[in-house]
């Protein structure tokens, strides 16, 4: 009975506390939400020590068992020991710190900052190809897809309007008319669902905090 | 006897259809490349939401105080760091009638890695081009786990919310958070955003709780989605990916990264365009050829 009613209630008082707030911002009341708030910032930075040791566990495992690929895994574990070191460390060692030239500064703007443009650059290429084999006119619907797909990608960039004049105010009228129309659909949706979703947990009827 | 195999029996047309994907690949690296060294020089037009965006930074007054979150990391930074450059050259550049509006702009970021990318680019143009000094004229306040909680929570104290910033100074120390206590000492947010959390949840927290203006740039992909809150004036003006940093640079007058990655991007949806036009024409030719040989085998 305790391990279902405690976290209910628990839920109850904060979500309750934090709705309140956001309507009646009242004084006293308002202060006792805002150290709620900042033991919210305290309890989410535990989510990254948990993220990092489980990144350690996994490729250990990985390592141990010399699973497929796992030499990458040593890369992994490197990597994050040679960058949360360097980030670690104090300024006043020589060799720790933020500042401009620091070998953590130095290997995030010369290896990170490469290594994660070029992965998202790639999705230029598949895109390509994904375009050409998947965006096939098969139905209406498809149909008026890539139609609306290519004023878009046309009306978006400067070679667009001067090979298809007008496409850019087509394009506008789109992003601001039809586009526009859909996407307050969907967000007003969305809305009601996470009120009504928010309303379940602060309510009990719906528990993501505890089994049962 | 040789066995014909299934790529024999294909037609020209067929073949095409189904060819090597490294070819499409080699297309897109080529029309990317030669406009980067070959520049075309294609004209820009600036669209409304540009010009408001650059004006709701005009018109905030001289000596306020800007809130400049970077909510991206470098998987985004094609086209949201030339957005980031461009803004920065516009709050510490000359006002409408070359005089200094001594604007104090207070960076951080809701992405782990995006930080450091702001720290280079005030580096490079607000320290090094117009000779802004850290912690007089600007700070980064760095990174902060908490998403919404990080937003809310500065409503009721930015000092409480980052004690520290992105060196692990205290802020207390710096002359530029003296007297910054909330939002009600914020003239203008302007946010740089790859997503969550970025621009809505500024919006969602702290735009329609504390009143206060904002603008944002955002990636040309997730721009639909902000679309809604620029209509209802919620946003006062929006850059849309390497485009809208490429009018926006026009529209201040710094030329820089996004214009002469223009072109580039410029050929890259054409041919994009023209591959999605010949995959659909191959694909009704193919159609008919099936469809004739169907019937000729009936």
């Amino acid at each position: 009975m305790a391990r279902r009613s405690i976290p209910t209630a628990i839920a109850f008082f904060f979500g309750a506390m934090m709705v309140i707030n956001y309507f009646v911002p009242w004084g006293w009341f308002s202060e006792r939400a805002n150290t709620v708030q900042e033991w919210g910032l305290i309890v989410v930075s535990f989510a990254y020590i948990l993220g990092a040791l489980n990144v350690f566990r996994v490729h250990s495992h990985k390592i141990q068992r010399k699973e497929t690929d796992w030499r990458f895994s040593i890369v992994t574990i490197v990597a994050m020991l040679v960058m949360l070191t360097f980030g670690l460390l104090p300024q006043k060692w020589g060799i720790g710190g933020m500042e401009h030239g620091s070998p953590f500064l130095w290997m995030f703007n010369n290896m990170y900052v490469p290594m994660m443009a070029t992965m998202y650059s790639l999705l230029a290429f598949f895109i390509a190809s994904a375009a050409f084999r998947a965006f096939k006119v098969r139905s209406l619907e498809a149909t008026l897809l890539a139609a609306t797909a290519v004023v878009v990608m046309l009306g978006a960039v400067p070679l667009g309007e001067m090979l298809l004049p007008g496409s850019a105010e087509l394009r506008t009228w789109i992003m601001e008319t039809l586009q526009n129309v859909g996407k307050r659909g969907i967000m007003i949706g969305v809305a009601l669902g996470a009120i009504s979703t928010s309303l379940k947990i602060i309510l009990g009827i719906e528990r993501p905090y505890g089994r049962d | 006897m040789a066995v014909p195999n299934q790529q024999d029996n294909q037609t020209l047309m067929q073949k095409i259809e189904t060819m090597d994907r490294r070819i499409i690949f080699l297309a897109i690296a080529i029309t990317i490349i030669l406009p980067l060294i070959f520049p075309l020089g294609l004209p820009i037009n600036v669209s409304p939401q540009v010009k408001d965006f650059y004006s709701a930074i005009e018109n905030i007054p001289d000596g306020s105080v800007v809130l400049f979150p970077n909510d991206y990391d470098p998987a985004s930074k094609a086209e949201l760091y030339p957005m980031t450059v461009a803004i920065i050259n516009q709050l510490f550049g000359p006002g409408k009638n070359g005089e200094d509006r001594n604007l104090k702009v207070i960076g951080l970021g809701l992405f782990p890695a995006g930080p450091p990318l702001l720290e280079k680019a005030f580096k490079d143009v607000a320290q090094d081009k117009y000779g802004a000094k850290y912690g007089v004229d600007f700070v980064n306040l760095g990174y902060k786990e908490g998403r919404e909680i990080v937003m809310a929570s500065m409503g009721e104290s930015i000092p409480k919310t980052f004690p520290t910033d992105f060196f692990g100074t205290s802020i207390d120390s710096l002359p530029i958070m003296k007297g910054i206590q909330n939002y009600g000492d914020i003239a203008i947010i302007v946010n740089v955003s790859a997503g969550y959390p970025g621009t809505k949840e500024w919006v969602q927290q702290v735009v329609s709780v504390f009143d206060i203006s904002m603008v944002a740039g955002v990636t040309g992909v997730s721009a639909p989605e902000y679309y809604p809150y620029y209509s209802a004036g919620q946003l006062q003006g929006m850059l849309e990916g390497l485009k809208g940093a490429a009018e926006y640079e026009t529209i201040i007058g710094h030329k820089g990264i996004a214009t002469s990655g223009m072109d580039a991007q410029s050929l890259g949806h054409f041919v994009i365009v023209f591959f999605i036009l010949a995959g659909n024409v191959l694909f009704l030719i193919n159609k008919r050829h099936d469809t004739n040989a169907k019937g000729g085998q009936r």
